[in-house]
């Protein structure tokens, strides 16, 4: 892999992270409201 | 609002400040600066990998003041308690994606995906300690029971944080000096290079608030649902029956 | 009853329980060997690797020892309702934790005495200067033990808690595996003079953490 193979690895794994660890809030939350009713 | 940190407008704004400060730190990182003179364009790498440290050391930071205030008898709230355990988990996710980050940049700039010098050890360590204070985090117990305990495992393990970022100053170490808080506070970075790591941290810090507000709201919500199954299963059996399974299982 | 007093008492009755139910020379020394045992199936017992790694597979040992030896030590609490009179006595929470520390301290000293002739034997190593050895081994020993029962009440009355001490205390006392490890190896075939900044370094750990475990031990007890 050549250093800008690396680079976009990076960004693009944060990226993902970054958005999952928001969609799992999202979700856990979603899931906690249901069991309210 | 006992659910939340921030006023809902507070909130949007963070949010939408998250946003822009991303897109320009994409832009600046990528685009704008420069390729480093001597690690090419690996180097900007960097501008998540420190941002990322800097944040874990911040969200850790918050989990001990939360464990602290906790602990101590005058400020004593349940506030404190859901700051430093919904801190902690974004800390865990901050501290595994620096080692990602990291393990990316070393490849293409050591030759190696991992070396076992005083910073990359102490940051897996940090990152061990803070999981077991995850797992602490969901044992089936009073609320005050576990805040306390949490409370304690959270002020140990701090202990890390220091030593994380002095190692680079106390041991030999493959990983380079700090950039910026080196001991002669000398920042050895420039211009656009400079900029794309101020809006990375700036970009992190924003984004940081904003999921520890969600976070919050989530352990709060998680709290009211363990009540309420606890109280469910009392009253299953004040009834005289065998508590459900359910009722039973919610609690184990 | 001054604090020494009471500690004595609450060590004295852990180690007459072991020393009736023989947990220690019964189950955890044959696990020790067993896992030195493991260690020459798993590395090269040709090439001196295992010599060369010794005081790190003797430390590993011991650590995972150091886990089984705590969860016992709360397992004898948890039965019969034993912690409610622990409660229930007029005993001091430091007193407590200081006599509970005590006696797992000596019980892994008795263990790691005896692992050590294990690793003498089993993986050929020459103890050249003992004193820093010895006195790196109780440093390192004590702090084991501090931290193990500080986070043995930490986990006490929680169902989980054989699988959540290892994951809460195994990171908290790597400074004490890798103290502990360099001060051997020094001792064994490097300059002996190297490994006393370690156990400096091992000593300031045990203090630090029979210190913090005097002062949390008794509000976590009355509350597990």
């Amino acid at each position: 892999m050549t250093d800008v193979g690396f680079v976009i690895a990076g960004w693009v794994i944060t990226a993902v992270v970054l958005v999952g660890y928001w969609l799992s809030i999202v979700w856990r939350t979603h899931r906690a409201e249901r069991t309210e009713q | 609002m006992s659910d939340r940190l921030m006023a809902p407008v507070a909130r949007r704004i963070v949010g939408v400040a998250a946003l822009l400060a991303l897109g320009a730190l994409v832009a600046v990182g990528l685009f704008v600066a420069p390729p480093d003179a001597v690690q090419g364009d690996a180097q900007r790498l960097m501008y998540l990998h420190v941002p990322a440290a800097w944040l874990a050391y911040l969200a850790f930071g918050v989990t001990a003041l939360g464990s602290a205030l906790y602990l101590w008898p005058r400020t004593r709230s349940a506030v404190w308690d859901r700051v430093a355990g919904a801190s902690a988990e974004i800390g865990v996710v901050f501290t595994g994606l620096t080692l990602l980050l990291g393990s990316l940049w070393g490849r293409p700039v050591w030759g190696v995906w991992w070396a076992w010098d005083a910073r990359l050890v102490t940051t897996a360590v940090l990152f061990f300690l803070y999981l077991g204070y995850l797992a602490l985090r969901r044992i089936p117990a009073a609320l005050d029971v576990r805040a306390k305990r949490c409370a304690i495992a959270a002020l140990i393990a701090f202990v890390d944080v220091p030593i994380v970022h002095f190692s680079v100053t106390w041991w030999r170490t493959l990983h380079q000096q700090a950039t910026v808080f080196n001991p002669e506070l000398d920042a050895k970075i420039q211009g656009t290079m400079a900029l794309a790591l101020w809006l990375g941290v700036l970009a992190f810090t924003l984004l940081y608030v904003y999921l520890l507000d969600h976070r919050y709201r989530l352990e709060v919500l998680d709290e009211d649902r363990e009540e309420r199954e606890l109280e469910a299963a009392i009253a299953d059996r004040v009834q005289g029956g065998t508590p459900s399974r359910e009722a039973v299982g919610a609690t184990s | 009853m001054n604090l020494f007093q009471e500690a004595a008492l609450v060590a004295g009755k852990d180690l007459r329980i072991e020393a009736r139910a023989r947990v220690i020379s019964q189950q955890i020394l044959p696990f020790g060997l067993i896992v030195l045992l493991l260690f020459a199936f798993a590395l090269d017992p040709d090439r001196g690797v295992l010599q060369r790694t010794a005081p790190g597979l003797f430390w590993v040992t011991v650590l995972l020892a150091c886990l089984l030896g705590v969860s016992r030590s709360f397992t004898v609490e948890a039965d019969n309702g034993a912690r409610d009179g622990l409660r229930l006595s007029d005993l001091d929470g430091s007193s407590i934790f200081l006599g509970k520390a005590i006696a797992l301290a000596v019980e892994l000293l008795v263990f790691e005495a005896l692992l050590t002739v294990g690793v003498v034997v089993l993986f050929d190593v020459h103890l050249a200067s003992l004193l820093p050895l010895a006195l790196g081994t109780v440093a390192a020993t004590v702090g084991l033990a501090a931290t193990g029962t500080l986070y043995g009440v930490l986990a006490a009355g929680i169902r989980a808690r054989e699988t959540l001490v290892p994951v809460l205390l195994l990171p908290v006392v790597a400074p004490v595996l890798l103290g502990a490890t360099r001060a051997w190896e020094a001792s064994i075939d490097g300059v002996p003079g190297d490994a006393w900044p370690w156990v400096a370094l091992l000593a300031i750990f045990a203090v630090l953490f029979v210190g913090i475990g005097m002062l949390a031990f008794g509000p976590l007890l009355e509350e597990s």
